[in-house]
């Protein structure tokens, strides 16, 4: 009998909360007195791709040397990913201050290439830019077309 | 008013709930549907087994993130851990995946899988905030809470000597929470569409394929520039979205088999198209649209060796 009643009570949670993620899902506003972190998971599985960009964009990390040489690192070193997974990742969303982030992760890289032989003096993050290519997802990476934003510069103490 | 044929209507509601969530009946839908989910998610997490330290370790970098929810005291649960400790638990992880997939322990397994799938969720997935992790979360809770080892597993093997020999009837709950879920998926996915200002052209789908995503076969495509084809396309995509949740549960006129036909195209041409292969497991999950007594009817039919009943064959 209690299994039953659990049961009954599980689904009926269940097809509320999913419900509440679906109010959310068409109307963009939340039920009243149903907290958010209840139903995230629940509107989550039911979300698409919200929107496009007309550009490709990517978070570069370089290291600059003593006599200020830039070198390009690859990012699959310290995070294993896809592009596109990679691309979503290194937004931190998760997070309202990103700068903090982007700053421990290039003094992380900083540390981790420096005792792997390199000798940079700083690691620095940024966001690039470019018009997106029928071609290649590079195509239209060039020195015109690129813009950069520096999200973060670690320095060797 | 006569109101008196509201207590007989109410108690037939009842009795057509409680049957079409919870009634007991065959084993195999569950059966099967815990092979695919746990062979996926076996993989699916397997592969990441060269970068676990990298992933999950204070050998990477690595910034959890605490829920809301979470109260203070058990914080401590999403420390990142030594390289030693991470491997440990993703190793744990893999075997209860195991465990599941072969089906052996599977309501302990699923369980220990779902909380370390959670465990891990909050230590680095979070970044990526998918649907599809969150599916795969859930649909280890449901097996947590199913029998779906009671056929074409170990522990059938072991309690009637053989693993297609079966001995009692299951609860069809787990599978209506699939079928449910799935059904809301595409849904929400697909009503959302409908006016979200990016899919109103077929320029969502164009951009998409010659973004992060896209494929060399998508670059191959794009190559030819731009067409009012994409916006066809888009529209189909919505309108197969839109239509397919309520196709799924359609018996008449085979409708729900173009439904099933359909999401086969449209998840093949997406993994064609863009890396987003997560969701090609809804493909062999939309057995649980199909009645549990239709699916052994049908096995029975045309391979009875791999529905032994218990004390009967």
């Amino acid at each position: 009998m209690l299994i039953r009643l659990l049961r009954q009570a599980f689904i009926l949670v269940y097809i509320f909360l999913t419900i509440c993620a679906l109010v959310y899902t068409l109307s963009k506003k939340q039920v009243p007195h149903v907290k958010w972190p209840f139903v995230t998971h629940f509107y989550a599985m039911m979300a698409p791709f919200q929107n496009y960009t007309t550009d490709n964009a990517e978070m570069m990390i370089y290291g600059q040397d003593a006599s200020g040489h830039w070198t390009k690192i690859d990012y699959q070193t310290y995070f294993p990913f896809g592009r596109g997974e990679y691309a979503i990742r290194i937004r931190m969303t998760s997070f309202g201050d990103k700068k903090s982030k982007y700053t421990e992760i290039a003094r992380r890289i900083l540390e981790a290439e420096n005792a792997n032989g390199a000798q940079f003096t700083s690691v620095r993050m940024q966001w690039e830019k470019w018009p997106k290519s029928q071609y290649d997802f590079y195509g239209n990476y060039t020195a015109e077309q690129v813009t950069k934003n520096v999200m973060a510069e670690y320095f060797t103490q | 008013m006569n109101i008196r044929p509201i207590a007989p209507r109410l108690k037939a509601f009842a009795v057509a709930w409680n049957n079409w969530w919870t009634r007991e009946s065959y084993p195999h839908v569950m059966g099967i549907v815990r092979i695919v989910a746990g062979g996926w998610l076996l993989f699916y997490w397997a592969i990441r087994l060269p970068n676990v330290t990298n992933m999950y370790s204070t050998a990477g970098i690595v910034f959890p993130k605490i829920p809301t929810f979470m109260p203070e005291q058990f914080t401590w649960i999403l420390n990142v851990q030594e390289p030693h400790i991470a491997l440990l638990i993703f190793g744990i992880h893999v075997l209860a995946l195991f465990a599941v997939t072969v089906g052996i322990f599977t309501r302990s397994s699923a369980l220990i899988a779902c909380l370390i799938s959670w465990y891990f969720y909050y230590l680095s997935h979070h970044h990526f905030h998918t649907s599809y992790d969150r599916l795969y979360m859930f649909s280890l809770l449901f097996l947590a809470l199913s029998n779906a080892g009671e056929v074409y597993s170990l522990q059938s093997w072991a309690k009637y000597g053989s693993p297609f020999r079966w001995g009692k009837m299951v609860s069809i709950f787990p599978q209506r929470l699939f079928g449910f879920q799935l059904t809301m998926t595409y849904l929400g996915v697909g009503f959302q569409k409908l006016w979200l200002p990016g899919w109103q052209g077929g320029e969502m789908l164009y951009y998409s394929m010659i973004g992060v995503w896209g494929t060399p076969i998508a670059f191959k495509i794009t190559s030819y520039g731009w067409s009012p084809l994409y916006h066809v396309a888009v529209n189909m995509i919505k309108m197969f979205e839109v239509l397919i949740p309520f196709s799924f549960w359609i018996k008449k006129d085979k409708i729900r088999w173009f439904g099933m036909g359909s999401g086969l195209i449209f998840h093949v041409l997406v993994d064609m198209l863009l890396y987003i292969w997560w969701f090609a497991v809804l493909i062999p999950a939309y057995i649980v649209f199909f009645d549990p007594e239709e699916v052994y009817g049908f096995i029975k039919r045309h391979k009875p060796e791999l529905a032994l009943e218990q004390g009967k064959n």
